[in-house]
């Protein structure tokens, strides 16, 4: 009996392994890289940008013997409503006789640099690729220079050393969503135009008010876990990064700063208006507003979509944020952008160009409800409440814009989360406000190069 | 007394038990639960209302049947190899006696203190100058050498006493002979115990699929499941549903292979 059970397994494990062998064609023999071309050499589509002129849009590829297949490398799209394979759908279906299609390869954003890295390390780089930054891999992008896209078509700075190297797909911008039905049962209004703003202080007395009239409210207010976020309030308070006449001079320690800092301290500490679980990033605060047990959430318009999906049981709206001496917010976004030495640069660029019609472009943005990164773009959204984001971006000083501007001069001096790490150790009772600014500043200079205090 | 320790016993093991089975239970039961009720607080274990909504979205968005083949053929062959140079290799190292074989094992032996993370650089590059990067077999043949079940195996042909061996030489046997017809069938315990592990490690596997591959289909089910963690978001939803679905190809091979492993299991403890 059991010589026949261990029979029938190893012919089992047999039967199972010569299937897995015949039917994966295993090995790497089918050269179907993703970006590559499956015939010998495709027909290059004619470019009719002509240095010194003035541009023209590449021209669509007259139908060619052998396809060409572009790979777009992109994480988060189905997470975020499939807007870019919606829109990739429609470029195939238009150049389905063309011989030009795309390919979306989606992994996750963890996992993108270090796909990145190995594929340039090995020569295989996809043709397109969509990401939070590109400066990073600076030397394998393709400048943009010989196609009909401008740094004026795009609201993010997509340039690099004078030459425009990707495109701004969509924008994000920081800022304020509550808890509509707490609200409303705790008769609290909220601020959806600019002379309603609160301040700081209002705000905390608004949500602490929300909080007693709320049974199963007990959280005024939870913060990302966010350099970003963070920032955004400090801004609010008078904050700068970087002198304004001098971006050389390191000028985050001051008095504005230090009252900024006390102020988020204080919403940790016992009979604050938030948690330290939440401050220190133990908890989640996106999914930590989703209980309800919340009152304001401060994140961006990225949270739109997964509350409109996973929000039923109470209401919520976005609003302003409150100012202190400044209405700030601080943008981010994501680039699209054509990766150099692939063999597909042309092809890359007419996509590019092709997306970056008005026509398409709105389908983008549109679908996945995303702030545009173009200029001139008047999507119509299906959720509402992106105005709010819309006015926040609007409205806020320069001085984040300018700050980033003079962090992108400093690409490879990597400083992303020292904010962040000293908030860390300050709501853990390690630092004070002092502490917090002598901590950024020694970080910030140690790293920077040519920048002093 | 005898009586009280037993039931002690049996509420401890219960105890264990629950407490290793309540997280997975909890995932199981989550994944019909709709994005509105996975965070409500206070948290309710059933879902309120029942739901295959998550189960549709993920099968909409993930070719799971492609997932699984992928991952099912690394598992499979890794697995095989690795039992079949763990047992060789063990089976040599014990059992022969060449200068400087003793050296050669404790320089095996070495390698278990350097992390994966710290050669995967170089082994990237030799996997690539094979030919094996974007393929299946990059995701194996990296993997297959595990000086945890080479020592399994040495160790347990130590026991094997030198007589059986010498006596099969007079009886004529060459020496694939005796591994295969002599030493293998014994050692099957251990053989079930390093075919579940590796099942386990190359089944889960995450980190040589993600610098192995880079095109769609060849990506295994961890793969597919990492996407749904976002920048910024995670969709908690589909993730709970396909990580079930993620695990019923191993539950249907515990189901079927259960006697052996349980088994296996008991006779290592025996074996001791």
């Amino acid at each position: 009996m059991r010589k026949k059970t261990a029979k029938r397994t190893a012919a089992m494990a047999a039967v199972l392994m010569a299937a897995s062998v015949i039917v994966s064609g295993c090995g790497n023999k089918g050269g179907d890289s993703a970006g590559g071309k499956s015939g010998t050499t495709a027909a290059p589509a004619s470019t009719a940008a002509a240095d010194g002129g003035a541009k023209e849009t590449t021209a669509a590829p007259e139908a060619r013997k052998d396809a060409v297949e572009l790979e777009l490398l992109i994480s988060d799209d189905t997470l975020e409503g499939g807007a870019m394979a919606t829109v990739v759908a429609k470029f195939n279906e238009e150049h389905k006789d063309k011989g030009i299609q795309v390919k979306m390869n989606e992994i996750a954003y963890a996992d993108m640099q270090t796909q990145i890295q190995n594929r340039a390390a090995v020569g295989e780089l996809p043709a397109l690729i969509k990401l939070s930054n590109f400066r990073n891999y600076i030397d394998y992008v393709l400048p943009l220079d010989g196609s009909s896209l401008t740094q004026d078509d795009f609201l993010l700075d997509v340039s690099y050393e004078g030459k425009i190297y990707a495109t701004s797909i969509n924008t994000t911008a920081v800022g304020l969503f509550i808890n509509k039905t707490a609200f409303d049962a705790a008769g609290v209004a909220y601020p959806l135009t600019e002379d309603e703003r609160w301040t700081w202080d209002e705000f905390v007395a608004a949500v602490n008010e929300v909080v007693e009239k709320n049974d199963n409210v007990n959280t005024g207010l939870v913060i990302d876990h966010s350099q970003q976020r963070i920032g955004t309030i400090l801004y609010q308070f008078g904050m700068n990064y970087f002198d304004p006449a001098d971006e050389t001079r390191f000028a985050f320690r001051s008095e504005e700063t230090k009252k900024g800092i006390d102020f988020i301290l204080d919403m940790y500490k016992d009979g604050g208006i938030s948690k330290a679980s939440v401050g220190a990033g133990t908890e989640n605060a996106q999914d930590v507003f989703k209980t309800g047990t919340v009152a304001a959430h401060l994140a961006g318009n990225w949270c739109m979509n997964d509350y409109t999906t996973n929000i039923t049981d109470f209401e919520w709206c976005p609003v302003l944020m409150p100012k202190e001496q400044n209405a700030a917010t601080c943008l981010g976004g994501n680039y699209l952008y054509a990766m150099d030495g692939t063999g597909l640069e042309e092809d890359a660029i007419y996509f590019l160009e092709w997306f970056y019609q008005p026509e398409n472009y709105t389908l983008y943005c549109e679908t996945g409800n995303y702030l545009p990164g173009k200029t001139g773009i008047n999507p119509a959204y299906t959720v509402e409440g992106l105005d709010i984001f819309n006015m926040e971006i609007n409205n806020s000083i320069t001085q984040p814009r300018y700050d980033s501007s003079i962090f992108t001069k400093h690409t490879g001096e990597n400083v992303d989360n020292i904010v962040r790490d000293a908030f860390d150790r300050a709501i853990g009772g390690e630092l004070d406000s002092d502490g917090v600014m002598d901590y950024v500043v020694k970080e910030h200079l140690g790293i920077l190069s040519n920048v002093h205090e | 007394m005898k009586q009280l320790k037993s039931v002690l016993k049996y509420v401890i093991s219960f105890g264990v038990a629950f407490i290793w089975i309540f997280p997975v239970l909890w995932l199981l039961v989550s994944s019909f639960k709709g994005g509105n009720e996975l965070f409500r607080y206070p948290l309710t274990f059933f879902p309120e209302v029942f739901t295959l909504a998550n189960y549709e979205a993920a099968l909409e968005q993930f070719n799971f049947l492609r997932y699984i083949f992928n991952t099912s053929f690394i598992t499979l062959v890794a697995s095989v190899i690795t039992i079949l140079m763990s047992s060789m290799c063990g089976y040599a190292l014990a059992k022969y006696k060449y200068k400087w074989l003793n050296v050669f094992f404790f320089c095996l032996l070495a390698t278990t203190m350097l992390p994966t993370e710290v050669i995967m650089r170089p082994s990237f590059t030799v996997l690539y100058k094979l030919g094996l990067y974007d393929s299946l077999w990059g995701c194996i043949i990296p993997t297959v050498g595990t000086m945890t079940g080479v020592f399994l195996m040495r160790q347990f042909f130590i026991t094997v006493p030198n007589e059986l061996i010498e006596s099969a030489r007079i009886d004529g046997a060459n020496e694939g002979r005796i591994f295969t017809s002599l030493m293998l069938p014994i050692c099957r315990a251990q053989v079930a115990i390093l075919a579940i592990f590796s099942f386990r490690w190359r089944w889960n596997d995450y980190i040589w699929p993600l610098l192995a591959l880079r095109t769609p289909e060849k990506y295994t089910l961890q793969l597919a499941l990492r996407t749904l963690s976002g920048a910024e978001a995670v969709n908690w939803t589909v993730l709970l549903s396909a990580s079930v679905i993620t695990m019923i190809p191993v539950l249907i091979v515990f189901i079927i292979f259960n006697k052996q492993i349980m088994t296996a299991n008991m006779s290592s403890g025996v074996k001791g």
